[in-house]
């Protein structure tokens, strides 16, 4: 076997620039599953991240009733926490009330809609302690009349430190209210979503411009041990609590889609492989066709002139497949460390995803196990007919062919 | 005797037409000769070598190895008869490209199952027929000669009951051939190794001890040398 082997490998070199394009398809396969899974699992880790760390923590707590499609108002559902949901949420964990305000933002000439994030000086940094975001200058505190702005938005608008910008939003009671304020600080957050249409400032300063009588829209807790046990506790009390799995649920299905279109893809790519792979195994058992009667004149029997080529190939998917591997893992490795910068292509869209704009990557060995055995598997599959072609060769025709 | 062909008749199926390549041959080959099977191109002489070398089947008639009817032998118990008791010599060398000249004379003993003092076998081998310095050398770095010189190893270094050399100075200069004949006929009598030939070379005819001439597929003559 050992024997049959090292012939099989020697084999390959014979022709080094044929088995290098030959396993060229198979390399690249294989690198880009892994980058590609990686990634799709980085982008899993990111949008979860992203919610836990901007507006989400473990468990996010809406009103019932709470709108999600932007025909309603959604201070009309806001409610004030009650004592007992107060109480039950002081025994699950560390929590924070906000109130979310559509409001329309205007600086000079120019107006944009907006999300005021109205937020507890107190409770807040207990649950989103910022220390992934970018602050271009000082969060505001509710001694003055201050905001901090997305870093998108104030891109979009132009907007530096110190500009002055008026902000319109409906009270909770239908009245419009404008209020001017100053821009001291620009947020560039993990949620590109908040960046492109987020304002920040104390609830104390938003219940000014918008009287909302002590609603809240959003309550964070930090549960992380048994988030879903945790939210169990949470229910019937005017509030219906997510975890942070079933908050991002939709867009986690939306990977799996892209998962296993990679898979589609990847799958096309190596079967192309395997017909390379297949045609270069004919080709080999043609051009050697002396040298497989003279084998068989020898005493090899079939079966193991069957091997040979099936060696062949395998060696030849297990090569490319381990430097398409170690490519594909080295870019995740690299990639889990600095991060892949989509801010411009999440300018657009931004608004719509909860998704940082920094992508990392994320390497785990099944990806490399699987895509490197799906690589070998191929290859030897496809060596399987044209081994079977040489092992059914005539050795009296073949020792005298040209 | 060590082999023998009894009533072998051998055709093939050329589109509509059946060729006949032996028609009901009877002979037989005895330990330590050095025989010729001579003939025009067509006349059956490598039809009958592949026959008694377990290349092929016949279509009728027995062909006996050391008295057993190999005819009826399926691929796998042909191969380890090849293996064990038969040695090649071809025209064009058919040595493995990928293996040194000592790699190709050990695969014989791997595919024999003779892995007892292997290495010594192999280097004995090569010595024998004048390579002890070219052990290491692959064939596109070996001369003509010199190939056929290992594949002379190759066939001998298992002791078979008999070397089937297949016009083995065709594609050599006459310099070349007659060495690698000096070798061959040496070998026989030196060590009583039972050489069969093909050939239709005059040179090749000269040196042998006995000559079977075929032609048309029916041998026409037996000639016994002195």
């Amino acid at each position: 076997m050992g024997f049959l082997l090292a012939i099989a490998a020697r084999n390959l070199v014979r022709n080094t620039v044929r088995t290098v394009l030959t396993g060229a398809a198979v390399l690249f396969g294989v690198a880009i599953l892994i980058l590609g899974w990686g990634l799709v699992d980085g982008i899993d880790e990111n949008m979860l991240r992203s919610a836990r760390t901007t507006y989400a923590g473990d468990i996010i707590l809406r009103p019932d009733g709470y709108p999600d499609d932007g025909m309603r108002y959604p201070l009309a559902d806001a409610k004030p926490l009650s004592d007992e949901l107060r109480a039950r949420l002081d025994a699950v964990g560390p929590w924070t009330a906000r109130t979310a305000v559509p409001a329309r933002l205007v600086l000079g000439a120019e107006a944009q809609r907006v999300t005021i994030w109205g937020y507890d000086e107190s409770s807040d940094l207990k649950i989103f302690d910022r220390k992934g975001w970018m602050i271009d200058g000082e969060f505001p505190v509710s001694g003055r009349l201050e905001v901090a702005l997305g870093s998108s938005l104030a891109r979009l608008l132009e907007a530096r430190l110190g500009d002055s910008v008026v902000l319109e939003a409906r009270t909770r009671d239908g009245a419009i209210n404008a209020l001017g304020y100053v821009v001291s600080a620009i947020v560039k957050s993990d949620n590109s979503s908040m960046d492109a249409l987020g304002v920040w400032m104390p609830l104390s300063r938003l219940d000014e411009l918008a009287v909302l009588h002590g609603v809240a829209t959003h309550i964070a807790v930090l549960a992380p041990k048994d988030p879903a046990a945790a939210a169990l506790t949470l229910t019937g009390l005017g509030f219906v609590p997510l975890t942070l799995a079933e908050e991002c649920e939709d867009l986690i299905a939306l990977n799996r889609i892209r998962r296993k279109s990679l898979g589609v893809i990847v799958g096309m790519i190596l079967l192309i492989a395997g017909a390379g792979i297949a045609n270069t195994v004919i080709m080999a058992a043609f051009e050697r066709i002396r040298e497989i009667g003279t084998l068989l004149a020898l005493g090899m029997s079939r079966r193991d002139v069957s091997l040979l080529f099936l060696f062949e190939g395998g060696i030849m998917g297990l090569g490319a497949g381990l430097v398409g591997a170690t490519l594909g893992s080295g870019a995740v490795l690299y990639f889990q460390v600095h991060g892949i910068d989509l801010s411009s292509e999440l300018e657009d869209v931004g608004a719509n995803m909860s998704i940082a704009s920094m992508i990392y990557t994320h390497f785990s060995w099944p990806p490399v196990f699987t895509a490197l055995g799906f690589g070998v598997t191929i290859a030897v599959l496809a060596s399987v007919w044209p081994a079977r072609l040489a092992s059914s060769t005539v050795p009296a025709d073949a020792v005298r062919a040209d | 005797m060590i082999c023998q062909l009894i009533g072998v008749k051998k055709t093939y199926p050329m589109g509509d037409l059946t060729v006949v390549a032996l028609s009901g041959i009877d002979v037989g080959v005895d330990a330590g000769e050095f025989t010729v099977f001579a003939g025009p191109s067509g006349s059956g002489k490598t039809t009958a070598l592949n026959l008694i070398g377990c290349l092929d089947r016949p279509s009728s008639g027995q062909v006996l190895l050391d008295g057993r009817d190999v005819a009826t032998l399926g691929d796998d118990a042909l191969g380890q008869v090849r293996a064990k008791r038969i040695g090649f010599i071809f025209q064009s060398f058919n040595l493995i490209p990928v293996l040194t000249a000592a790699e190709n004379v050990e695969l014989a003993l791997r595919l024999a199952g003779l892995d007892a003092g292997r290495k010594e076998k192999v280097e004995q081998a090569l010595v024998d027929v004048g390579l002890k310095d070219f052990m290491g050398r692959r064939p596109n770095q070996l001369s003509g000669g010199q190939q056929q010189r290992v594949a002379i190893a190759r066939a001998l270094v298992k002791k078979p009951a008999i070397i089937i050399a297949d016009e083995p100075t065709a594609n050599l200069d006459s310099h070349n051939g007659e060495a690698i004949l000096d070798l061959m006929r040496l070998m026989n009598e030196r060590d009583r190794v039972t050489f069969l030939f093909s050939t239709h070379d005059p040179m090749v005819m000269a040196r042998a001890r006995r000559v079977v001439r075929l032609k048309d597929g029916a041998i026409v003559g037996d000639e016994r040398m002195a």
